[in-house]
């Protein structure tokens, strides 16, 4: 009989990877461990010690190969680096920070077996940038240029989101042009 | 000029370049193409199959097996066959995998690779000790 709440641990655990893995392979993974259990003689927690180890190797890399993990972790890099800009006034190390992520992020080759269906939804973020950064830019001019603190927080907020939306937008034109499947290289 | 690598079926005509490709292919990529190479197998008789074909030594947690299985999926290396129980273990139903032709070609390349340096290392003595066994 296979401990209830490790096999528990073992499904929580699971949620560390993406959505369509999980849904996946929930289930194998599940019974992988309870075969090691049953055929191996291994005990329940030292399955589960040995799977959080694997989970915290692979589930990060997972992630990034998923396009719209490497959109959130990099819009996530991006949005924190405008942040520590207007707080710290240190512009260049966050700008540093972004290209060197999206450096990463594309610098590995790919070997799709067929091309991505064109997605138009990066148009939909360029318009929301655009729009984002227009607001911004106009805010101090229907204020007169004298901005209080609330006018202030409104244009830094409609420059950050608007910067971070034209920034999944390039990136997910890259990513189309590029003709990459969802998936990374074997490896 | 395009070369092809013909299967062993005449079935599929592969060009090498598309086979290329793929190497090198990574260590647990490679044996699990290994463990495939003698029939289907379900996951967990991948991950013994590659215990026991590694002495040991190399054990993959269910995320690196599954990771690896997700990604041989999709660029089309092996390819899911039926659920059904393993006779050997339970009655419990089980995926199983195949290669596919493309996946048997690059196999077959990455074999090739892999003599092709194992023997350059023999050819410069790598590892034997001088004077004895190594």
């Amino acid at each position: 009989m296979v401990n209830p709440f490790a096999v528990r641990g073992l499904r929580i655990l699971t949620l560390a990877y993406p959505a369509d893995f999980r849904r996946r392979y929930i289930d194998d993974i599940t019974q992988l461990a309870i075969d090691r259990h049953r055929h191996e003689h291994v005990s329940a927690w030292r399955i589960l010690a040995d799977e959080t180890a694997d989970t915290l190797r692979t589930a990060p890399l997972q992630r990034w190969e998923t396009t719209m993990g490497r959109i959130i972790i990099i819009s996530t890099i991006a949005a924190a680096a405008l942040i520590a800009a207007l707080v710290a006034q240190v512009m260049l190390v966050p700008l540093v920070l972004v290209l060197a992520a999206c450096a990463v992020a594309f610098s590995r080759g790919r070997r799709p077996i067929a091309a991505d269906q064109p997605s138009h939804r990066w148009v939909r973020w360029l318009v929301a940038g655009v729009v984002a950064l227009g607001a911004a830019v106009a805010i101090p001019l229907i204020d007169g240029g004298e901005l209080n603190a609330f006018w202030w927080s409104a244009m830094a907020l409609a420059g950050i989101l608007g910067i971070v939306a034209l920034i999944v937008s390039l990136l997910m034109v890259l990513d189309g042009r590029t003709g990459r499947t969802t998936t990374a290289p074997i490896g | 000029m395009t070369e092809y690598v013909e299967s062993r079926h005449n079935d599929v005509v592969t060009d090498r370049d598309d086979v290329d490709a793929f190497l090198p292919l990574p260590a647990s990529v490679m044996h699990i193409v290994v463990a495939l190479a003698d029939g289907e197998k379900h996951g967990y008789a991948i991950m013994r199959d590659v215990k026991e074909l590694s002495d040991g030594t190399v054990r993959m947690g269910s995320g690196t097996l599954y990771g690896s299985i997700k990604r041989m999926l999709d660029q089309s290396l092996i390819e899911e066959a039926d659920e059904r129980p393993d006779p050997a273990l339970d009655d419990q139903r089980r995926r199983y995998y195949r290669l596919t032709e493309l996946g048997q070609q690059v196999g077959a390349a990455e074999h090739r690779r892999l003599t092709a340096l194992v023997d350059a290392a023999r050819l410069r003595q790598l590892g034997i000790v001088p004077g004895g066994a190594w």
